[in-house]
């Protein structure tokens, strides 16, 4: 029960962890969203021929994840896999998952994104809800109308870029987290120079940007483009 | 090995009563040298590479000889139908071109004999070819078939071609030099011995050439190592006149370069020249500056001083590059034909052979990108009889005025570079081994055999072969502990294109024969996004430019003004506004580089001119600068007023040495050092890699990166400065192959190379299975993602090997480099308040690349703690 505080960041009683989860200590569990296991095997129909990845990718980002102690839940903000039609190899790669994860004494569950249709008739599929409520926090998959009054989300992707550089990054605010891809083929949101949805704009959020070992706080993103201005390395 | 029997007679003698009849009356005045040299060769039945300047005949010099042993079979009852002759040339638009030029040698002797239909059948076979069409080729070929390196792959791989080829005696290649230096003419190579191999005699070869110096690595890519061939080289007509090419400076002395300024006497001078003459053909470098310069001419009014309108841009301009739709581009090339156009503006696609008609100057914005080029593209005027090619290249800052008058001596001597050939490139072996295996079962040896036949993949190495097919079968393995132990340990590596067994190969399904034959061909054009406006297709644009505009931006395709509405996938829609296109397309010459040769040759005259300079007097000086680089006085002064302020503020620096300038980086904190070497862009690049890296390694801080011809330049950031000290190690010669691979390593280059390396390999396929194309990842997914992915799973992957290939000896020139090097250039430090007049003119800024020493988690935290620290305190 000692999540290694150092490096996470708080928001509202949640841990933002580095590796793009949102932890809930006094839960015991920690939520990703958008690890679109299988990409390689979408690709593969696509007729492209690339090593697979996801599986090994995963492991080894939650393998860090757990290192922090205290989890005994994952909750997977939906897009767990990325084929939305059914996929054999994909399919094993998630029960291959949750076993390894069963292993370690952490339960699985999904709430479904728009990638995860063909989820709950996979041969061992995992726990699978339409939202999970946590500390008064519903967590669920973004790509719906807002359940709840706080809300922990997926689907946009969110990336930081400037001055050449680029990370995945939470947006944070009083009621509503919206995380990082927990997939690195996720390509992203760009909260500098993008449009967020008009949705967000009166939601406070803030950019807190994965770097490294740590998490950086950049700041409220409705100034962001502003502030960055000077600070900028080159004129991009 | 230049001869041939330059005698009229016996040259129409080879050719039977028919045909020879038929050409007296179309052309009393007599065979043209290229054609009087080349129909006995071709008659004889040798290989024969013709070596002729365009407007000389080719088309009748190459296909005559050939008509004439159809016609002969037919009038001796013996003509069968099927395929007997195949053209390969590398624009769609050039084959339609020699399609209507043959037409009429057809038709004449139709008339001559007599008969209802002419008896030798010809068709044409590009991407353009509609369904109907490709399936009547394919159940009654014609005789003789017109077509381009893609298409010709992709009948190679279909089974219902495969009988086809048994009858072919001759493969005719025209604009050869265009295809030998690249990989396209690798994979037309590799065709042609498919080709051979299927038709199961050997078909004779014509290769049909502008000029070349020297010939011979020409020939050997036409017909591979083991195979002789003819070289056969015309002289241009007689009372044919060289070419005229005059230099322009856009910018007066005494003044600073300034796009706005120079822009707008470019498009002054165009409308001028274009008012003067009667249909003039203006090369801009890139497309942005290709759609401005139309959109402007065709639609600015004339500016005071201007005697009205002498042409009317709605119908008299028109815009020609590869990314307008097929059939605008063919209505344009119509119309210069029939002389309707006045001015046609275009990036590279005209400089090859499409006869243009009436052109009589050739406009160049900025430098051609070399001395072939150069007379290429002055070529395309002055075809008409007595006609002169006129050229006009105009140069927007003193460097560009240089470079542009060096550039014009050589075209005007002829000093053409050597072509340097592409070595077994294993993308293109990859794609081919595809088709092969499509075609159908092939045996491992017997494919390696036919690669080697090929010129380009002469020397390919029998474990780069099998390498291509383990990787093509999906049997890569990966280093030891790279993966998670495992059942079936080694990577497994999705969607295999073949099998492979006891020495066969073979397509692995039908889904993989689709994909081959939607993704054949080499020319990589970034990734595209289709425009559509008010329902109609105008042309593309690249896909990372698509993906970055916003709803009300404005951009220019086919010289009218867009307005971005919305990208869906790979389409983006647009409405037609009227009205400003929008900002300055960046004016540098781009990718295109000098010659060694040339590069050698501008520093040394940058030497002497600063000698001159000097020793005899600012009069003298210009004086004979104009009459070295054949220069007007407002060019030469322009020059001149360089030199002399690169003497005053720094040096000139010399050819034994290496001058490197410190200044403070200009609008941030920071130095940069501008490195001048008498090197081209190729071999500065090479050299400034590897400095880069020896200097990274040094001071462990990103910097960021630029080359161009003459120089490089390096920025570091603001605690970082150069020692004296530091000089020796910089310009080692130890190493520096290494510390060049490693300069690739920390830029974006190799995985900029790779993406299209994996593309032409058919590693990630352009144009995906329908409806699965997966979205997530976006654009640079390549690059960024599989680049590593496959680093890490197989460091020595074939296609790895194929991109630090093609950057270490084409993109790059190492072995230049290490040359100069050799002769021990003395080392000179010169520390400057503000960027020296070279620096500026050679070294332009902007389009710099950044090398990363700094781990981007520190790059981030240093970035967080400025931008903290501008605001004054904490967010």
């Amino acid at each position: 029960m000692n999540p290694d505080d150092a490096a996470c960041h708080p928001h509202e009683g949640w841990l933002l962890s580095p590796e793009g989860a949102a932890i809930r200590p006094e839960a015991a569990t920690a939520v990703v969203a958008d690890v679109h296991l299988g990409y390689e095997w979408a690709r593969g129909a696509a007729g492209d021929c690339i090593p697979a990845h996801s599986l090994a990718e995963t492991r080894a980002r939650l393998e860090r994840l757990l290192a922090r102690g205290g989890i005994r839940r994952l909750i997977v903000a939906g897009d767990l896999v990325e084929s939305p039609r059914p996929c054999a190899r994909t399919a094993a790669d998630v029960a291959r998952l949750g076993d390894w994860l069963a292993a370690r004494g952490v339960d699985l569950v999904v709430t479904l994104g728009n990638h995860d249709r063909s989820l709950a008739a996979s041969p061992r599929p995992p726990a699978i809800r339409p939202s999970e409520c946590v500390a008064g926090w519903t967590v669920q998959h973004g790509d719906r109308p807002r359940v709840g009054e706080r809300a922990v989300i997926g689907h946009h992707h969110p990336i930081f870029r400037a001055s050449g550089l680029a990370s995945p990054c939470y947006l944070v605010g009083p009621s509503l987290i919206v995380l990082p891809a927990f997939s690195a083929n996720a390509a992203g949101l760009d909260v500098v120079g993008g449009a967020t949805p008009a949705a967000w704009a009166d939601a406070g959020l803030r950019c807190v940007v994965a770097a490294g070992e740590g998490l950086l706080d950049f700041g409220p993103i409705a100034t962001l483009a502003e502030r960055l201005r000077p600070a900028a390395a080159r004129v991009d | 090995m230049t001869d041939g029997k330059d005698d009229a007679e016996a040259a129409l003698d080879v050719l039977g009563d028919v045909a020879r009849g038929w050409f007296a009356q179309a052309f009393p005045a007599g065979p043209t040298p290229a054609q009087r040299l080349a129909w006995p060769a071709i008659a004889s039945g040798e290989n024969v590479l013709l070596i002729s300047p365009t407007g000389t005949g080719k088309t009748l010099a190459g296909f005559l000889a050939i008509v004439d042993r159809l016609l002969r079979e037919h009038e001796a009852g013996e003509l069968k139908p099927g395929l007997r002759c195949v053209y390969v040339s590398p624009l769609r638009s050039l084959g339609y071109d020699v399609e209507k030029n043959l037409s009429v040698p057809l038709r004449g002797v139709q008339r001559l004999m007599g008969l209802a239909k002419c008896p030798v059948r010809v068709g044409v076979r590009t991407g353009d070819t509609s369904a109907y069409e490709r399936r009547k080729h394919r159940e009654g070929p014609p005789h003789i078939l017109i077509t381009t390196p893609e298409s010709l792959s992709l009948l190679l791989s279909q089974a219902g071609w495969a009988d086809h080829w048994a009858g072919v005696s001759h493969l005719v290649v025209d604009e050869v030099h265009a295809l030998a230096a690249t990989k396209r003419g690798a994979d037309l190579a590799i065709s042609l011995e498919r080709l051979a191999d299927a038709s199961g005699a050997e078909p004779t070869r014509v290769g049909l050439s502008a000029t070349c110096r020297p010939p011979d690595p020409v020939a050997r890519f036409l017909v591979g190592p083991s195979r002789s061939c003819r070289i056969v080289e015309a002289p241009r007509p007689s009372g044919s006149q060289p070419l005229e090419i005059a230099v322009e400076s856009l910018l007066r002395p005494g003044e600073g370069p300034h796009r706005g300024l120079t822009y707008r006497r470019l498009l002054r001078r165009i409308r001028q020249v274009v008012g003067e003459n009667r249909t003039t053909v203006v090369f801009a470098n890139s497309r942005p500056m290709t759609e401005k310069v139309a959109h402007d001419l065709r639609n600015e009014p004339p500016r005071r001083g201007e005697a009205g309108r002498a042409f009317d841009g709605e119908t008299e301009v028109a815009v020609h590059h590869s990314a307008l739709d097929a059939t605008r581009r063919r209505l344009v090339e119509e119309d210069l034909k029939a002389g309707k156009l006045r001015a046609v503006v275009t990036s590279t696609s005209l400089e090859l052979g499409v006869d243009v008609g009436t052109a009589d100057l050739t406009v160049q914005i900025g430098l051609p990108g070399g001395v072939a080029r150069c007379v290429q593209r002055i070529g395309r005027s002055g075809h008409h009889v007595g006609g002169r090619a006129r050229g006009l290249i105009l140069a927007a800052t003193a460097a560009e005025v240089a470079a542009a008058a060096v550039t014009a001596r050589a075209a005007r001597a002829g000093a053409i570079e050597p072509l340097r050939p592409v070595a077994s490139p294993l993308d293109v072996v990859c794609q081919q081994l595809i088709g092969m295996a499509c075609t159908g079962e092939t045996s491992v040896d017997a494919a390696y055999a036919l690669l080697r036949k090929a010129g380009p993949t002469a020397d390919l190495g029998r474990e780069d072969f099998l390498a291509c097919l383990d990787f093509l079968a999906g049997d890569l393995s990966g280093p030891s502990g790279a993966f998670e132990p495992e059942p079936g340990a080694t990577p497994r590596w999705t969607a295999p294109r073949i099998w492979k067994r006891n020495g066969w190969f073979g397509v692995r399904n039908r889904r993989v024969q689709r994909w081959f034959w939607s993704n054949v061909g080499t020319i990589n054009a970034e990734e595209s996004a289709a425009v559509v406006a008010d329902g109609a297709s105008i042309g593309t644009v690249e896909g990372a430019y698509a993906e970055r505009l916003s709803p009300g931006d404005r951009f220019v395709l086919d010289g009218r003004t867009l307005e971005f509405r919305r990208l869906e996938g790979l389409v983006l829609h647009a409405k037609l506004v009227g009205g400003e296109a929008g900002a300055l397309p960046v004016w540098h010459s781009d990718r295109q580089s000098l010659s060694t040769e040339l590069a050698a040759e501008l520093a040394a005259l940058r030497c002497e001119a600063s000698r001159r300079s000097t020793c005899d007097g600012p009069d003298a000086f210009r004086a004979w600068l104009a009459a070295t680089l054949d220069l007007d006085a407002r060019a030469a002064e322009v020059v001149a007023e360089l030199i002399e302020a690169q003497d005053r503020w720094s040096e000139t620096p010399g050819v034994d040495s290496l001058l490197i300038e410190e200044f403070p980086t200009p609008l941030e904190p920071g130095w940069t050092y501008a490195f001048h070497a008498p090197l081209n862009r190729s071999a500065s690049e090479a050299l400034g890699r590897a400095v880069s890296a020896r200097l990274g390694r040094r001071f462990g801080r990103d910097a960021t990166f630029q080359a161009a011809d003459l120089g490089w330049t390096i920025r570091l950031p603001d605690d970082v400065r150069i020692d004296e000290a530091d000089l020796a190690e910089i310009a080692s010669l130890d190493r520096l192959a290494d510390d060049v691979l490693e300069g690739v390593d920390r830029g974006e280059l190799a995985a900029r190379r790779f993406r299209h390396v994996a593309s032409t390999a058919m590693m990630v396929l352009r144009n995906p299975e329908p409806g699965k194309r997966v979205r997530v990842g976006g654009m640079n997914w390549v690059s960024t993602r599989l680049y590593p992915l496959v680093k890490a799973a197989c460091p020595d992957h074939p296609l790895l090997r194929e991109t630090r290939r093609e950057i270490l000896h084409d993109v790059l020139d190492v072995p230049a480099a290490l040359r100069w090097l050799e002769t021990r250039p003395t080392i000179r430090l010169r520390r400057l308040t503000a960027p020296s007049p070279f620096a500026t003119a050679w070294i332009a800024p902007g389009g710099d690349e950044p090398m990363q020493y700094d781990s981007p988690a520190d790059a981030l935290r240093r970035l967080h703690a400025r931008m903290t620290a501008a605001a004054g305190g904490s967010s």
